[in-house]
């Protein structure tokens, strides 16, 4: 199954295809493959990422601000995660404005002319921050590899909450990279739930002293 | 990519393979299969194609030496015979999934290390390198995971197609699986069809890991002794894979139901769940190699880390025995390291070994009880844990595909899949900290299974015979593990989880283990030392903060707190806008062991709505506060939604009309002034008396029920790991200094805002359990006592209330 946001690119492509007729073969041959062949003319790829391509951004604490840009290719030596998932979410996972929908009564909300009040707005600089909730606390030179998988509406006693699924890759060059996935508001960036958090042999253990009098 | 001939004989070596197990030692001394130590050199072309060369086993097995030398030749101990490895010119498979489902193309590869972006390549299509060199231990890596890759699949499709089968609902099924039906469709048996990347030389000193956000297993080696890779050690690679299977299981029924999150095999530096899941990690090596101890290459020779898996192994301190009066029992051995039997170690791999031992013995009592061979009794408890841990992860909250008795929409375990008022699944939350694995629901649920597979109405699998019942609660109670009084078969659900078929255990096979009443955990009220202990120095809890967030156990922090967290003193007290880590000093006032300690600061059903104004319920065993100072009005007589006596059936997320006037409060109260006396009240109380802008509460205008202070989630749970009787944790758990070391486990975050009028007094009503406790888990009311129900846990009763009273200081 594929998520609404491929659609597009791949009905803009075959229109593309279709007006440069010397390629169409190719473009069908790429549409059946969900992969370009080698051999696929350079013009018709689109430069965009492979839809299963999970593309990086670094967040970096510059001056109090952060700074948001994609990861170059240092940072995600150390990454592993560069395809999605294949999509295999349940027949009856449903969606409303593009998002999946997750929570209570949905198939009724997945029906637009439903009203459905939300309490949040998505904020199209919600990844900065994001990169500000995350970096405030972490030592200088610690930055984050930001993947963004899917978006996601949440319904809860009728009302909507739009959230990112995310990737949150810590780069820290002293202590080690971490990374575990997460829910962030669409508004605001804060963390709502984590999960798949890394399982360490001998983690570092954070040590807390006790006051002396 | 799939290749097919190669696989079935990887098959029929993993069938030899099991078997072969009696040929080795039990005695734990490193083995008999002493190789003939010509030295084999594995050149390119001595193989053919398709084909390389692995270590049998690890070094010291193969030597018979164990102590083995890290610069030893390890050629010596290759045969010449080579190994098939694949015809895929890199190093990756696919896996076949069931019929035409399932199926996966790039299912598993080997890298080098984190660095590197693609799987090995293979030189003139073959596979052989040089045993020291990296793309040896990368081949090597890749063959022993492999044969657990194909015994796990063949096991995990039998079970679908077979044994489990949960396309046949009862009663034309004997049992309800946990096993989704969408397990192939959605790809949920490989943790959604993406590939398994192994790192066989990963930058790790010493250390391997699993992450499941990426999917990855990672193997270092010693900086010691670089030569020296955990990946020369299928023990230990096998170890790490079974974390890796146990998160796939534990996620088989949220990724067939299409959910997002995951549930995780432990959720804290020392918590039951990591500690059990550590114990059957240990036991997944055993599995493949029916040892008696592991790691002998990896862990135990460089690095003195390694665990016996059964007490006839001679790494055991002495008094410690198959005998049924000295085996691994739990509490008394949670803290126990064979290489140093005297040191108390809260560390959740030392307290896995009575999970471990346990899982041994079970499997030696099936081969001898129902006559099976070692793979066939390790394929049974396989099965076991498989349906065990699908369970116990399972945030849709129904347990079953087809539960009987209950709607199928109705939960069945871990509460529901609803999602609380911040927007978080609330059966994540059950399992995480509110009903989360320990060892008694594991071990509950890991016995419901064997009973419904292999001993009720006539089941015949145990080899063609009848499981006696009796055999497995007696060897629970041998490792003081039968904690349970029923097999809880009618689940947690609100409206029949008390009623139906539920399986009694039978009290007289109840010898070992203990049980302990919840009223005799206290707070150490002994004169030299305090309640509570108080951390706040701000380098300490800066680090804490930072570390938390990064490895994704803390999420939000209030923009309250200045991010350098400059109110933080060091003072030992709370002040205003500091982030504290607070334990309480709990102490065991019975006369044996106390287990899974765990203190919640999670937000709870503890207040009544009146005329608008939540106020404390005084009507649990605490009777505080009194009527005088604050507390709710009585409920009269009757219980119903709204009262304090009724508790929240969805968490305090339904409101009206279904439970009008039900919620949840945050744990902490506060002192305020009213007319000439003072009251205890809520946090927003206090607000509206000193005309605070609600904007300026820690979670914003929005939460203002814990304006001033608050549990930072994910930090508002606590795990001590056993407190010895008549003492404190602190006491039980001593390091060197006699003083003992909290770790992150131990200590609750709370953050204070900075517009905290110093002199406030705040009192924070703690719920505190523990795994051998009477009353936590079993309805001592219940006439076939049966477990509390799932939705009981957001109330006062399964639970002891303890008290944190403190004044916040400047
Ligand atoms: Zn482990």
């Amino acid at each position: 199954m594929k998520t609404d946001q491929e659609t597009p690119k791949i009905k803009s492509s075959l229109i593309a295809g279709v007006m440069i007729c010397g390629i169409v073969a190719g473009l069908i041959y790429w549409f059946n493959q969900e992969s370009p062949p080698s051999h696929t003319p350079q013009q018709v790829v689109s430069p965009q990422p492979q839809s299963k391509t999970i593309v990086y951004e670094t967040l970096e604490k510059k001056d109090k601000n952060i700074k948001r840009y994609p990861s170059t290719s240092v940072e995600l030596k150390n990454i592993s995660l560069h395809k999605k998932p294949d999509d295999h979410a349940s027949p009856t996972t449903l969606k409303r404005a593009g998002r999946f929908l997750r929570g209570d009564d949905l198939e009724r909300f997945s029906d637009e002319k439903v009203y459905l009040p939300t309490v949040n707005t998505p904020n199209p600089n919600w990844k900065e921050k994001l990169g500000h909730e995350l970096l405030r606390f972490q030592p200088e030179g610690v930055k984050v590899a930001l993947a963004h998988e899917q978006s996601y509406l949440s319904i809860s006693k009728g009302k909507g909450r739009y959230m990112e699924l995310i990737v949150v890759n810590y780069i820290n060059p002293v202590s080690g990279n971490t990374a575990f996935r997460a829910l962030a508001d669409s508004e605001t960036g804060q963390l709502i739930d984590t999960w798949d958090q890394t399982h360490s042999e001998r983690p570092v253990q954070i040590k807390f002293t006790q006051h002396q009098d | 990519m799939g290749i097919k001939s190669p696989q079935h004989i990887i098959l029929i070596t993993v069938l030899v393979t099991g078997t072969l197990h009696g040929c080795l030692s039990s005695g734990g001394q490193g083995g008999g299969r002493k190789s003939s130590e010509v030295a084999v050199q594995n050149s390119t072309m001595s193989v053919p194609e398709g084909y390389g060369r692995l270590l049998q086993d690890n070094p010291i097995i193969l030597s018979g030496n164990v102590n083995l030398e890290a610069t030893a030749d390890l050629s010596k101990y290759l045969r010449s015979t080579p190994d098939f490895i694949t015809y895929n010119n890199n190093l990756m498979e696919s896996c076949e999934g069931s019929g035409t489902q399932g199926s996966i193309e790039s299912c598993y590869e080997v890298r080098k290390d984190r660095a590197t972006a693609l799987p090995l390549t293979a030189v003139s299509k073959r596979w052989a390198f040089p045993v020291t060199t990296s793309e040896f231990a990368q081949v090597n890596a890749f063959g022993h995971i492999k044969k657990y890759i194909d015994r796990y699949h063949n096991l995990i499709r039998d079970l679908y197609t077979y044994k489990a089968n949960p396309n046949t609902p009862p009663p034309l099924n004997f049992y309800e699986t946990a096993i989704p039906r969408a397990l192939y469709t959605t790809k949920a048996q490989w943790y959604g069809g993406q590939s398994l990347v192994i790192y066989a030389d990963c930058d790790l000193p010493g250390n391997a890991n699993f992450t499941p956000s990426d999917f990855t297993l990672c193997f270092g080696s010693y900086t010691e002794y670089p030569q020296v890779k955990m990946a020369q050690d299928p023990s230990v690679m096998h170890h790490e894979f079974g974390h890796g299977i146990s998160q796939v299981m534990m996620n088989f029924r949220n990724i067939a139901a299409g959910l997002p999150e995951r549930s995780n095999i432990s959720y804290a530096f020392y918590d039951e769940a990591g500690s059990i899941q550590e114990g059957v990690a240990d036991y997944y090596s055993y599995a493949m190699n029916g040892r008696s101890r592991f790691g002998e290459w990896g862990l135990i020779r460089f690095a003195n880390a390694g665990r016996p898996v059964d007490e006839n192994d001679t790494l055991h301190a002495p008094g410690i025995s198959r005998n049924v009066e000295e085996r691994l029992r739990y509490p008394d051995y949670l803290t126990y390291d064979s290489s140093e039997p005297t040191a108390t170690i809260e560390d959740v791999h030392y307290a896995g070994q009575t999970t471990s031992h346990f899982l041994t013995a079970f499997t030696r009592d099936l081969q001898e009880t129902c006559s099976m061979t070692f793979t066939q009794a390790s394929d049974t408890v396989l099965y076991l844990l498989t349906e065990s841990y699908a369970e116990l992860g399972d945030l849709t909250g129904t347990a079953s595909d087809h539960s009987a008795g209950a709607n199928i929409s109705e939960a069945t375990i871990n509460l529901g899949s609803g999602l609380d008022s911040s927007g978080v699944r609330i059966s994540k939350d059950w399992v995480m900290k509110v009903a989360p694995i320990n060892y008694r629901n594991f071990f509950q649920k890991f016995a419901k299974y064997a009973y419904q597979i292999l001993n009720k109405g006539s089941s015949t699998r145990c080899n063609g015979f009848n499981y006696p019942l009796d055999n497995l609660e007696k060897l629970l109670d041998s490792y003081g593990l039968l904690l349970f009084k029923t097999y809880n078969e009618n689940g947690g659900n609100a409206n029949n989880g008390n009623s139906g078929t539920n399986k009694q255990v039978t009290a007289a096979n109840r010898l070992k283990s203990v049980l302990i009443s919840k009223n005799l955990i206290k707070l150490d009220s002994s004169t030299d030392s305090s309640p509570f202990f108080v951390f706040d120095k701000r380098a300490d809890i800066l680090s804490a903060v930072a570390n938390l967030q990064a490895r994704g156990n803390i999420t939000q922090i209030s923009s309250q707190i200045p991010s350098q967290l400059d109110y933080n003193n060091g003072n030992g007290e709370i002040s205003p806008g500091e982030v504290v880590g607070i334990a309480l000093n709990l102490y065991n006032d019975s006369n044996s062991t106390m287990a899974g300690v765990e203190v919640l600061a999670n937000d709870w059903d503890h207040t009544k709505d009146d005329g608008g104004v939540p106020k404390p319920c005084n009507s649990f065993e605490d009777a505080w506060p009194l009527s005088t100072e604050g507390a709710a009005p009585s409920d009269g007589s009757g219980s119903s939604a709204g009262a304090c006596q009724w508790t929240t059936r969805t968490n305090g997320t339904a409101g009206a009309p279904t439970e009008t006037g039900e919620s949840l409060h945050p744990v902490c109260f506060v002192q305020v002034r009213d007319g000439g006396t003072t009251k205890w009240a809520t946090q927003d109380a206090l607000r509206i008396s000193q005309n605070q802008d609600p904007n300026k509460c820690l979670g914003g205008t929005t939460n203002r029920k814990d304006c001033y202070i608050r549990a930072i989630r994910g930090a508002d749970f606590a795990w001590y790991s056993k407190i010895n009787p008549k003492t404190s944790w602190g006491k039980t758990v001593p390091d060197e200094s006699g003083s003992p070391t909290f770790n992150s486990n131990n200590i609750l975050l709370f953050e204070a805002s900075p517009d905290i009028p110093p002199g406030t007094v705040f009192d924070c009503r703690f719920r505190v359990r523990f795994t051998n406790c009477t009353e936590c888990f079993t309805k001592q009311t219940d006439s076939n006592e049966d477990d509390w129900l799932d939705y009981e846990y957001s109330g006062p009763l399964p639970f002891k209330i303890l008290h944190f009273q403190f004044t916040v200081i400047d």
